[in-house]
């Protein structure tokens, strides 16, 4: 992929769980990147495996779903090289929950795979290289209404290498947060992807 | 040397007593040169011996790593025989060149050294020239007479004969103390020394008696294994690389005074561990230190004010269990919720298991209501077995699973490695899914007869078929045949159209009405009006968008100036409008001019089915987002960020390839450094390139072995450098 080529939201597809389980997330996310910046971006998002090499076409993979992450030896594979060759891993628990099978076997397979996940500083440059957020990442309905955890998450975790982000994992359950009808976004407040609008652009200026 | 007067006091009373005195001179003077033969050719001789042995010093890692070529034979140089046999050779050599070169000091010679001294007219060279016995006896008495000086003006010939052996004398004495002081130094100071002073220019350190025995001379290192290993303790004898457990204990002896020895502890892989200083004790006999083998290659640098040593640490790491499940063999997906299955996992270690078992996530819910349970299964308890095994039976009632679970399976082993955060080894994970009922029901649906679309689809295709064989036999038919013909084929076209157009209200508007009650300006929006008898979208659309034929702009990303929702079901609109063409030339008989239009119809409706097809899993629904319409422009100018090209990666090939050329270049120099840097090149590579390090150990056992190290090196440098395969002929090849 040359610069000049539009972005492509990609969503990882791997094997042992749902990964599909917000299946309106990208969408709304590329309507946000089209709506705020400028960069090129493709209007349909794709789903690529992640045993695939196709994985390492894309500068950002999303990864989410509720149920354990067991990734297979070929998936771990495409995994580390996609991250020793920059690309960045967003990693989502649609649970919400630190108790969930999510969390503890993704959490464990980053370890296993890649390096122990780490809290991110919320001065780090992912809160301000476009929009910006002062007090980190910002909350979710699903934090603030109690659900899963009933925890309010402060820090979002981290695997850093020389400062660029490797992979990036959220117990705020963005996925819920994001994956809401099209339609609907023209009745929020605030735009609740614009923090993802931050994730494109981190993922791509490093 | 006598200090009588030669001739001091002569008055050369008588020529026979001229003779008597000038033969004594001779003498001396005959001493006086061999003396000094014998001084130049010692001078010599020890300042060949100093050469050799700074030669042997600067040179001695050179000949001992065996880089000289064999031709030199620069072994000679080695112990002190060969180098005092050199040296004693280059005095005799002396000594005869100086023999071989002397005249005969005759007595009239040693006249005239005398008169060279005491000018008397060459009255004592005439008394001894000339036979004095042929002589009057007045004229040798007047010889004699002239050859007295008057005291006043007499210098003591033993004066003259004193500074003379000091001037013969002064130079090779001086040689040969200088000599002899270097070779008394270097009797003492520790080998390496000369090459830092010469590289130096200076020596900075005074070396005392005391280290006289090199601290740094053979030692010895003793690798204890963690104990959890059951592995034995062992003993190297003076070895560069210690190869070992991760945390063992390696401890280090040698002999000599611990004084002013110092040691550190690099570890190569981690650059954020500062170089630790290690604690150098003094043992029974010399003195020992004591690392733990870390886990990345590390190097401990012992040293002395003056020189040092390198000890290469080669972790080997306690590998994870090997785990292998075997059954079940791949992922499941079962119809009911009882029943049994059989687990069975094999699994191996390289040191020893400690346990093992099944572990087992059992996950209920949808939506976003998620439980899981967590359990292990079948645990075993091992001994310290390299290998083993685990099976269980699995029943799901036990479990209490329902449809829609999943069940996600793994086997667990672990080693005795007592750390709390050990890893253990994992198998595969296998998933097991329960289906819930519906999914049953998703199977019923698709056996059910096809859709509307479908059917249009098969009576467009028979409709056009028909058409084709009535176009066919139109030169045998009469008009008024083919046209009653073509009427049923146009009231048959005119079915199918209205049945896609109530499909195309249904998407477009919800409505299920069809084209009968709706047209273009009829007060409400459905989506598509009737224009002239054809749809078009009512989106504020041109018609030319929905013609057939008429192409829209398109990008490779779906980009038009459409909504979605008329994007996805344009095929049918198409659809629909060729239809409305064919259907009118069928009306006036003109079968020709109907096919084409009726292909179209086939192929847009082909398209259409294509686009609805429907996956359940592994493709989500795509989501096409209108850009333009998101950006409230026509037409997106806008371009991607630049991006910042990140920092390249330097190649560690590369750059191990420019280190060992630069160490090679550094052997020719200054040896010890050479060697140095292999040594650290080939730590560094034992994680990046383990063969090329198993190569560079081949260039230190030569050099250790006093070998050629040529063609190590270039084996090495070959191993590191893989020559890549070229594809077909060379450039230079014959054709």
């Amino acid at each position: 992929m040359n610069h000049t080529s539009p972005f492509v939201f990609a969503t990882a597809q791997y094997d042992s769980g749902d990964w599909d389980s917000a299946p309106s997330l990208p969408g709304n996310l590329i309507d946000s990147v089209a709506r705020y910046t400028s960069l090129q971006v493709a209007p349909q998002g794709v789903a690529v495996p992640l045993a695939s090499d196709e994985a390492l076409r894309y500068p950002l993979l999303f990864l989410t779903g509720h149920l354990p992450v067991r990734f297979t030896p070929q998936e771990g594979r495409v995994l580390q090289r996609y991250v020793q060759r920059g690309g960045l891993l967003f990693i989502d628990d649609h649970n919400h929950d630190v108790d969930g099978a999510f969390h503890k076997t993704a959490t464990e397979e980053v370890r296993r795979l890649i390096a122990p996940l780490v809290p991110l500083p919320n001065n780090h440059a992912l809160y301000s290289v476009f929009f910006t957020f002062e007090d980190g990442p910002p909350t979710t309905s699903h934090e603030l209404n109690g659900w899963g955890d009933n925890l309010v998450h402060e820090q979002l975790l981290a695997v850093r290498a020389q400062d660029r982000i490797q992979v990036l994992y959220s117990n705020k359950d963005y996925s819920s947060e994001w994956n809401f009808h099209p339609d609907n976004k023209r009745f929020m407040g605030v735009d609740p992807t614009r923090f993802g609008v931050n994730l494109v652009v981190y993922a791509l200026t490093h | 040397m006598s200090a009588t007067p030669v001739v001091a006091g002569t008055s050369f009373a008588s020529p026979a007593d001229v003779r008597v005195r000038i033969e004594r001179l001779r003498t001396r003077l005959i001493q006086l040169r061999t003396i000094r033969a014998l001084l130049l050719s010692l001078a010599v001789g020890m300042a060949t011996l100093v050469v050799l042995g700074l030669i042997g010093r600067m040179m001695g890692s050179r000949v001992a790593h065996g880089l000289v070529s064999s031709t030199s034979r620069p072994d000679l140089l080695q112990g002190p025989l060969p180098v005092l046999a050199m040296g004693c050779a280059v005095m005799v050599m002396v000594m005869w060149w100086h023999v071989s070169r002397w005249d005969q000091i005759t007595p009239v010679r040693a006249a005239l050294w005398y008169e060279e001294h005491h000018p008397c007219s060459h009255a004592v060279v005439t008394l001894l020239d000339v036979n004095g016995a042929q002589l009057p006896p007045v004229v040798a008495h007047r010889l004699a007479a002239a050859a007295a000086v008057p005291v006043s003006q007499r210098i003591p010939a033993s004066t003259a004969l004193h500074r003379a052996m000091w001037q013969a004398w002064r130079t090779p004495l001086t040689v040969t103390l200088v000599a002899m002081m270097a070779l008394s130094l270097m009797a003492f100071v520790p080998e390496g020394v000369v090459a830092r002073v010469v590289k130096a220019g200076t020596v900075s350190t005074v070396v005392s008696n005391a280290d006289r025995a090199s601290p740094l001379g053979p030692w010895d290192v003793d690798v204890v294994p963690p104990a959890y290993s059951g592995l034995p303790t062992r003993t190297l004898r003076d070895p560069g690389t210690v190869e070992a457990l991760v945390g063992s204990r390696i401890r280090v002896s040698g002999a000599g005074s611990a004084a002013g020895l110092s040691a550190v502890l690099t570890v190569r892989a981690d650059s954020t561990r500062p170089a630790a200083e290690m604690a150098v004790e003094v043992a029974t006999g010399g003195w020992q230190l004591s690392a733990l083998m870390p886990a990345s290659p590390a190097v401990v640098r012992v040293a002395t004010r003056i020189d040092s040593r390198l000890l290469v640490l080669v972790p080997r790491a306690d590998s994870l269990p090997q785990v292998r499940l075997s059954a079940p063999l791949g992922d499941s997906v079962y119809r009911d919720t009882v029943g049994t299955i059989t687990l069975s996992a094999q699994v191996s270690d390289d040191l020893g298991l400690a346990s093992a078992a099944f572990e087992l996530i059992l996950t209920s819910g949808s939506g976003e209501r998620y439980l899981a349970k967590t359990m292990r299964l079948a645990p075993r308890t091992f001994g310290g077995e390299r290998t083993g095994a685990i099976s269980h039976q699995l029943s799901f009632g036990a479990l209490g699973v329902a449809p829609g679970d999943v069940i996600h399976l793994r086997a667990v082993a672990r080693d005795a490695h007592p750390a709390s955060a050990r890893e253990a080894g994992i198998s595969e994970t296998r998933s097991l899914r329960f289906a819930r009922a519906e999914e049953y029901d998703l199977v019923a649906v698709e056996a059910a007869p096809p859709p509307a679309v479908d059917s249009s689809l098969l009576s467009q295709r028979m409709l056009l078929d028909m058409t084709e064989k009535l176009d066919a036999r139109r030169p045998r038919i009469t008009r008024e045949l083919l046209v009653a013909e073509a009427r049923k084929l146009a009231l048959e076209q005119a079915r199918i159209r209205r049945a896609l157009s109530a499909v195309v209200y249904q998407r477009l508007s919800g409505e299920g009405q069809s084209e009968h009650v709706h047209y273009e300006g009829d007060g409400h929006d459905h989506g598509v009006a009737l224009q002239d008898g054809k749809l078009v979208p009512s989106f504020g659309r041109t018609t030319a968008n929905v013609m057939p034929g008429a192409t829209p702009p398109r990008t490779n990303e779906n980009v038009t100036d459409e909504s979605p929702i008329i994007a996805v079901n344009r095929p049918l609109l198409e659809a629909y409008n060729a239809m409305w063409d064919a259907g009118r030339a069928l009306e006036l008989g003109d079968t020709r001019a109907a096919i084409p239009p009726m292909r179209l119809a086939l192929e847009a409706i082909q398209r259409a089915r294509a686009a609805e097809r429907v996956y359940l899993r592994g493709r989500v629904r795509p989501v096409v987002v209108d850009l333009a319409r998101v950006r409230l422009v026509g037409r997106d100018t806008g371009r991607a960020s630049s991006r910042r090209p990140g920092a390249s990666t330097r190649d560690p090939v590369r750059v191990a390839d420019a280190r060992l050329l630069r160490a090679a270049e550094q052997l020719l120099v200054d040896p010890v450094a050479g060697r140095d840097s292999l040594v650290m090149l080939r730590l560094d590579a034992i994680t990046f390139a383990p063969e090329f390090a198993r190569a560079l150990e081949a260039v230190l056992s030569a050099l250790t072995a006093q070998r050629d190290a040529s063609d190590a090196l270039v084996r090495a440098r070959r191993t590191l450098m893989k020559p890549a395969a070229v594809r077909g002929v060379s450039a230079w090849s014959v054709p």
